[in-house]
Order: structure tokens, then C-alpha cells, then sequence
């Protein structure tokens, strides 16, 4: 096998794990309404690998870092000022976008013209390396086994999270767990999708499955997600586009198809069935 | 030994100047059915969520089936469980009502740990006795106001709480079953021995049964029978 087809298939199964993964997240942070919670967790990410960028540190160690620290900011303004998690989440956000253009300004305009820069913002079909795609299938497998051992509790604050309080669910621990999985996740992604654009990726099938079906929505989220990964890397690959826009044109385009489907679907059903009457 | 005892109890919701409970003191023995009331803004349910520790005391002592709150509220929460006003769901809830009713013991399992016998019995009997056996599989967003209603009471009565919260209870029941319903809590009160407080506005199904009524206007208690 050449080099070439090497790269393609090593992408193609990353992007298939990723498109999975972030589906699959994706859904569990749409439905307990920590979507602008993962927004700010991206762009703390991306602030983090900026700094090691200029710093030449080690860049998935500091995504990860910064994009938990982003979380916990955002816990900490919520839980001792009582500022609404969204709220929260757009300071931090607007705080780490700030931090992240002022690395990138200090970075020496050489350092900021190679291909890591690029890959950090607009993502790179060459940086995945089978370490990485195991470390992704390793965070899939964390997650579906913890959805799975606190299926009840879980299941209980998507139902009603004042509710499942109320009951004695520990809910902030299970949302630390989500903010902490989508560090990992986001950390180990943003040279491969981009930071810019990983967001789509994490929170587009998600929003098409919410929006389909109301049962499996995680399964569907999950095949949403791989689908478009692996069409946004046969794009990128074939006509030497960047990665990130692929996989979130990709997104998109599935994304709303699936809901035009349905929708359709769900009209003809609906139209045969008054057809009896 | 009391259910609940509050001692000069003054609360605010965060981020307000507004005192929403003022100097109560109220003192419940266990295994009583209380009926709060008073009108919109009196601080009805103010005092529920005060009493499952989503609020703060900022003056005075409150302790709740033995245990000072807010310090262990994780305790008194597994011990208690509450139907809140605002439980209905849309059409599209992805959950049946099976479903809603097992989520109750989230708190109490281990991870895939199945209903042992007397929880499968309770469940049986409550299924009969809030006549509910039909609905269990269908979409819990498909079933009326009171239907719900009757499936959260299932949920809650299942964890066998020492004390049962109802805030509204006849808001989603017609006029002519609100008086089934306040029968049916007495029964379930007699049955089980346990501490229930109903929030309400109307008063009238529950003045048979109800062995303490408080009255709140304002954010104090202006009456207490």
C-alpha cells in the first residue's frame, strides 16, 4: 500500500471514530442544554493550543487543559455568582478567543505560516496517526460505557434536571464527566478538524437527530456524525480541500437531508393514512 | 420527632433583594397531611424549595426529617420526592411512561442493577391503584395533563419516600376528579405513613383530610390550623 492510500485510510477511520464520537457527545450535551458550555470548551481549546503553539508546547496536553479550565470557569461563575451557564459560557468564550488571537499576533510570522498553524485553525487530512485514532476509540468506548452504567440517572436529568435534583441526583458530577469527555474529545481533534470548525462536527448531527427522531436519537447522531466525517475526508482528499470545511459542509448537507427526509416521510405516511378514512 | 421544623426561617431567591420568606416558623410532626396555601406570590412554593434545599435559610435554623439543611440536603432529597407543578412534557419526550416511572430510583441503584420483589411489587400495586396499568407503554408527551400527573405520582411513590411534595396538584385535574384525587392521597398517606405537604390553591378537595393548613400571604404564615 503507498503512502497516499496509507494517509486516506488512516483518515478515513479517524473521521469515521470522530464522526461517532462526536455525534454520539453530541446529542447527550444538546439535550442537557450544555451547548454553548461545549462552544466555550472548544474555544478554550483553541486558546490552549495557540499558547503551545507560540510556546512550543505540547498542544493536545494544553487544548485539554485550557478547554477543562474553560469549563471550570464557566461552573464556577454559575455556581458562586448565579450567572447563567449560557451566559457564563459567552464571557469565557469571548475570553479565550481574545487569548487565542493575541498568541497567534506574538507568533513569529514564520512559526504562523507553517502547516501546524493551519492545522490548528482549519485542521489537516495528514494529522492523524494511528496513536491518535486509538485514543479516540478509547474515549468512544469511556463514553458509551458511562452512558450506559448511569443510563438511570442520566436518563432521569434528560427527563427533568430540577427534578432529578430534587430526587438526590448528583447532576453537577455527571456534567463535569460531559465537560471532561469533550476536552479529551476536542483536544485530540482540533489538528485534524480544526478548531474553527470542530463545533459543527460535534453539535450538527447532534441537532439533526434531536430533530428526526425522538427515540435512538444517539444512534442516529452517531451516524449522522460518521457519515459526513467520511464524506468530508473523500472530499478533502480528492479535490485538495481543507478538512475542517469538508467535514462541516458534509454536516450540513446530511444534516438538513435527513430532516427534509423525514419530513417528507412523515407527511406521505401521515396523507395514506387520512386516505383510509 | 417532627418531619419538619423551621425556627425563624427567612429566605430570597439568589440574585434579589426580596425577602420571599419571612421569620416562619412552622413546626410538622411526621405522618401528617399538610395543605399550604395562600395566594399567587405568597410564598407557597418558596417553601417547598426551601424545604428539598434548593434554597438557602439567610436567617433563622431549618431541620428536615432530623437533618439540617441546606448542609445535608443529598440526604433528605433521596428521602423525599416531589412533584413539581410545571411536569408536563412535550409530545416529542423520548421517554415512555415506564420509563419515567423507573427514573425515580436513579438515586438508589446500582449501576444495572434490576427492580428486586418488593419494588416490583409496590410498582404492580401502584400501577392498579392509580389506574395507570394501560399507559405504561406509550410516549409519556402523549398523555393528558392528568394522566402525567398520575404516572409522576407512580414515580414518586415508588422510592417509598418518607415525605411526599406536591406543589399544584389539581392544576392539570378537572373539577369533577379533584375530589378522587385528595381521596386518593389520604389513602396513600394511611397507607404508607408517610409525611405529605400539598401546595395549593385550591383548598376545598383536601379540607376533609388535610391535619394542618397553613396559610402564607405575603411570605409569612398568617394562619396555621
Amino acid at each position: 500500500m503507498n503512502l497516499m492510500m496509507i494517509i486516506f485510510t488512516e483518515s478515513v477511520v479517524a473521521a469515521c471514530i470522530a464522526g461517532i464520537l462526536c455525534g454520539y457527545l453530541g446529542v447527550y450535551l444538546s439535550r442537557l442544554r450544555l451547548i454553548t458550555l461545549g462552544f466555550a470548551v472548544a474555544h478554550g481549546a483553541i486558546a490552549g493550543a495557540s499558547i503551545a503553539f507560540l510556546l512550543g508546547l505540547n498542544v493536545e496536553l494544553l487544548s485539554f487543559i485550557f478547554g477543562v479550565l474553560a469549563a471550570l470557569m464557566i461552573e464556577y461563575l454559575h455556581k458562586r455568582f448565579d450567572v447563567e451557564r449560557d451566559i457564563a459560557s459567552m464571557y469565557v468564550f469571548s475570553f479565550s478567543s481574545a487569548i487565542a488571537i493575541i498568541a497567534i499576533y506574538m507568533t513569529p510570522t514564520l512559526l504562523l505560516t507553517s502547516d501546524i498553524a493551519s492545522m490548528i485553525l482549519w485542521g489537516s487530512i495528514l494529522a492523524m496517526t494511528m496513536e491518535k485514532i486509538v485514543f479516540l476509540a478509547t474515549i468512544l468506548s469511556i463514553l458509551v460505557a458511562y452512558t450506559r452504567i448511569f443510563k438511570w440517572e442520566l436518563n432521569s436529568i434528560l427527563f427533568d434536571r430540577k427534578l432529578a435534583e430534587a430526587e438526590g441526583v448528583n447532576t453537577s458530577l455527571h456534567t463535569v464527566a460531559f465537560v471532561l469527555i469533550s476536552a479529551a474529545t476536542i483536544s485530540i481533534l482540533l489538528r485534524f478538524v480544526g478548531g474553527l470548525l470542530l463545533f459543527s462536527l460535534i453539535f450538527g448531527p447532534a441537532v439533526a437527530a434531536t430533530s428526526v427522531t425522538y427515540k435512538r436519537q444517539n444512534a442516529v447522531g452517531a451516524l449522522i456524525g460518521s457519515s459526513s466525517g467520511i464524506l468530508g475526508v473523500i472530499i478533502s482528499f480528492y479535490f485538495d480541500l481543507p478538512i475542517g470545511s469538508m467535514i462541516a459542509i458534509s454536516v450540513c448537507i446530511i444534516s438538513v437531508s435527513a430532516s427534509m427526509v423525514i419530513n417528507v416521510y412523515f407527511r406521505r405516511k401521515l396523507r395514506s393514512t387520512l386516505s383510509e378514512y | 420527632m417532627y418531619a419538619i421544623e423551621m425556627r425563624n426561617v427567612y429566605t430570597a431567591y439568589p440574585k434579589t433583594v426580596d425577602v420571599a420568606l419571612k421569620g416562619v416558623n412552622l413546626h410538622i410532626p411526621r405522618e401528617k397531611l399538610v395543605l399550604i396555601t395562600g395566594p399567587n406570590g405568597a410564598g407557597k412554593t418558596t417553601l417547598l424549595e426551601l424545604i428539598l434545599g434548593f434554597l438557602r435559610p439567610i436567617k433563622g435554623t431549618l431541620r428536615v426529617l432530623g437533618y439540617d439543611m441546606p448542609k445535608y440536603s443529598n440526604i433528605v432529597r433521596k428521602k423525599c420526592s416531589y412533584v413539581m407543578q410545571d411536569f408536563m412534557k412535550p409530545y416529542n419526550t423520548p421517554y415512555t411512561a415506564w420509563e419515567v416511572v423507573l427514573m425515580g430510583l436513579a438515586p438508589y441503584k446500582a449501576p444495572f442493577e434490576k427492580l428486586n420483589r418488593d419494588e416490583r411489587e409496590l410498582l404492580d400495586y401502584l400501577l392498579g391503584f392509580l389506574e395507570i396499568r394501560d399507559l405504561m407503554d406509550k410516549p409519556f408527551g402523549t398523555l393528558s395533563g392528568g394522566q402525567q400527573q398520575r404516572v409522576m405520582l407512580a414515580r414518586a411513590l415508588l422510592r417509598r419516600p418518607q415525605m411526599l411534595l406536591l406543589d399544584e396538584p389539581f392544576s392539570s385535574i378537572d373539577a369533577d376528579s379533584r375530589k378522587d384525587f385528595a381521596l386518593l392521597l389520604n389513602d396513600i398517606r394511611k397507607k404508607y405513613r408517610m409525611t405529605i405537604l400539598v401546595v395549593s390553591h385550591d383548598v376545598s378537595p383536601l379540607l376533609d383530610f388535610a391535619d394542618i393548613i397553613v396559610r402564607l400571604r405575603d411570605g409569612k404564615i398568617v394562619d396555621l390550623q
